[in-house]
């Protein structure tokens, strides 16, 4: 017979009652049925090594006719799991939100802003009117553009002006830089990106701008409607929706705009300082670098520094809660039943059988929270990112690998620290005769 | 079976006032046959009952089962005889609270749970208790029939040497002969001692023997009694 049928004539044999809750009956049933092929499994490596294993207390017999308490201890684990893995998924939509905005997009395009200083210009050279200085500048900055262009893994830099628009994530806020160029430029610029229109149009008239839909959802944006009115008013008009992977827009400037020129850099370079020290220019605390280096900086100032923190004061204060209800439960559950255990050690049970149907016992719990734990996570997370995280534009982690080593972590600490009432209860153990002696 | 040698079991070791509740005396036990230790509280038969069951070490002396001596084998050997050759009903049912009658008997068992299971239903039937009794817990049956399960729990793994401390102490006079014949019956094959300080229930035993104060006082058969 295959391996498989011999695993579904075990989960078939396995199921021979029905527990009160539906939730609870599946994972009781679904942990029932791992456990047992585990021991026949075991049983068939004994049979293979040539002894006969003699009969082992079962750890079932407690836990089929203990259910609701056993059951206490199951939808604490798994409520703990469950807020455990809930609250790393929220905190994820801040720090993958974070990294979209920092990382990713950092990854393809760099922004530089300098100042005249490091432009190398002086007061003393420029002229009177402002726009015969700008006319000065931005020529400095697109002869800066073409040499950076011909560095070694930049691909294409364009003189742009940029403007800024918010991503708010559950905690905190991030700025995005938009490039701002002429008619014909828009389009390059979003082919290069890699973006597509997806609805709308291309930006063709000054004040115009075509935005991404996580973009748009964060803020509210809608086709048609004013992007960041907040801070722009009705400057620029969403004009398109873009179909992007990181949050991207591209427009037209305003003609009341003053043109003061930076560089959109295409270039999967992460220090774009050493690029620029290559070209002599020095950086004061008045020019700005956007690139990966910077966006690493932020996100360990943002998240790392600010959510670190308090992510682990949740993790920590479930821990120690979730510890010491445990800790109270299973001693008032091994108190009660001293008598057994002196019962089994009298007609001939060792100590070392006793622990491990304990432990079978406390191991059934975890794995039954565990599963139950983590078809709830399914459906809550299902249920969260549908109401709380597509509908804003956020980005999240769906399969938190951190959580889940945390959760496991956690476990195997509760599982250490539920020893201590265990060794206890096992030091107690007398033989039956010992327990009369003290009655007569 | 048993062949004991100058037992000796001291309580209060380390006081100054010790307690001698076996004296020191020799015993010899068959291999079948049912045997009555009567004698009055403190005479030292349960003392005596505990250390031939490995329970209690005696302080002196020498316990001979079949020819391993008892006092000196590790815990874990004392485990062994303790699971695959002696059974034992306690003063107390000691029942499981929160296991049906059954459940109570099979945890004992030595074999796989089918088997375990066939056999201790017909245990539990042959000591009268049915189908709807063995599915109850300790509390739901009456304390004749709760002594009649740890009996049965007793005897599942069939062992060579049955313990019964006071097993009739809870039953009515019509529950405790009830419960001696199965006894009685048991004792054909194998040995069953039996303490109690109940003369009536030992008329059908094979020997009956007399403690007082820590020292065997006389043999009788149990017709005698």
């Amino acid at each position: 017979m295959p391996t498989s049928l011999y695993l579904l004539y075990f989960i078939s044999q396995a199921v021979d009652d029905k527990p009160p809750d539906i939730l609870i009956v599946s994972s009781f049933r679904f942990a029932n049925s791992v456990y047992r092929i585990f021991l026949s499994a075991a049983n068939i490596n004994l049979l293979i090594g040539g002894h006969k294993m003699s009969q082992k207390l079962s750890a079932m017999t407690y836990i089929k006719n203990n259910k609701r308490r056993i059951a206490v201890p199951i939808v604490s684990l798994c409520l703990c799991f469950v807020l455990t893995y809930i609250t790393g998924f929220l905190l994820s939509s801040t720090d993958r939100t974070l990294s979209s905005v920092y990382l990713d997009d950092a990854e393809k395009i760099q922004y530089i802003s300098l100042s005249d200083e490091a432009l190398g210009l002086s007061y003393e050279t420029s002229p009177d009117t402002l726009e015969e200085r700008l006319d000065i500048r931005n020529k400095a900055v697109g002869d800066l553009g073409k040499k950076l262009e011909k560095h070694d893994g930049i691909n294409k830099v364009y003189s742009v002006n940029i403007i800024y628009g918010k991503i708010s994530p559950a905690i905190g806020m991030a700025y995005i830089t938009i490039p701002m160029t002429d008619k014909d430029t828009v389009p390059v610029i979003i082919d290069e990106y890699g973006a597509q229109l997806a609805e709308g149009r291309l930006p063709e008239n000054p004040g115009e701008i075509v935005i991404d839909r996580a973009s748009m959802d964060n803020e509210g944006d809608v086709l048609g409607g004013y992007y960041n009115y907040d801070e722009y008013k009705d400057k620029y008009k969403i004009v398109g929706v873009l179909a992007s992977d990181c949050y991207f827009g591209c427009g037209i400037p305003d003609k009341d705009d003053y043109d003061v020129r930076s560089l959109l850099v295409f270039s999967g370079i992460h220090d774009m300082k050493s690029e620029l020290k290559k070209e002599n220019i020095t950086l004061t605390s008045n020019d700005s670098v956007y690139d990966y280096d910077y966006g690493e900086k932020m996100i360990q100032t943002e998240v790392t520094d600010a959510i670190g923190a308090s992510t682990t004061y949740i993790y920590g204060g479930i821990l120690i809660i979730l510890t010491v209800l445990l800790l109270v439960v299973y001693t008032m559950y091994l108190r009660e039943r001293h008598n057994e255990w002196c019962l089994y050690s009298s007609i001939g049970f060792s100590r070392t059988s006793i622990y491990l149907s304990i432990m079978k016992e406390i191991l059934f719990t975890f794995i039954t929270a565990l599963l139950s734990g983590a078809v709830l996570i399914i459906i809550s997370v299902t249920v969260l990112k549908l109401l709380m995280i597509d509908p804003y534009g956020l980005k999240c982690n769906v399969f938190d690998l951190e959580s889940i080593v945390k959760i496991l972590c956690a476990y195997v600490l509760l599982i250490g620290v539920l020893q201590i009432p265990i060794y206890y209860a096992l030091f107690r153990i007398r033989t039956v005769d010992a327990i009369e002696d003290d009655l007569y | 079976m048993f062949e004991i040698k100058n037992i000796t079991m001291i309580y209060n070791m380390e006081k100054s006032e010790k307690v001698y509740a076996l004296g020191g005396f020799d015993l010899t036990l068959p291999d079948t046959g049912l045997i009555g230790i009567i004698g009055p509280s403190g005479s030292g038969k349960s003392t005596l009952m505990y250390c031939l069951s490995t329970l209690k070490k005696p302080t002196d002396g020498k316990i001979l089962y079949n020819g391993t001596e008892l006092t000196t084998l590790r815990d874990s050997e004392r485990e062994d005889i303790r699971r695959n050759e002696f059974g034992f009903v306690f003063q107390r049912h000691f029942l499981v609270p929160y296991m049906s009658a059954l459940d109570n008997v099979i945890v004992a068992a030595a074999e796989d749970q089918n088997t375990a299971a066939e056999k201790a239903k017909s245990l539990l039937e042959g000591f009268g208790l049915g189908e709807r009794e063995y599915k109850k817990r300790p509390a739901q049956l009456s304390g004749g029939q709760r002594q009649r399960a740890a009996i049965a729990r007793a005897m599942i793994n069939d062992p060579k040497v049955l313990f019964a401390d006071e097993p009739t102490a809870a039953l009515d006079h019509e529950n405790a002969f009830a419960v001696m014949d199965v006894l009685g019956d048991y004792s054909k094959t194998r040995l069953v001692l039996v303490i109690t300080h109940d003369r009536s229930i030992l008329k059908h035993a094979d020997r009956v023997i007399e403690m007082w104060d820590g020292a065997l006082s006389g043999e009788r058969s149990g017709e005698a009694v």
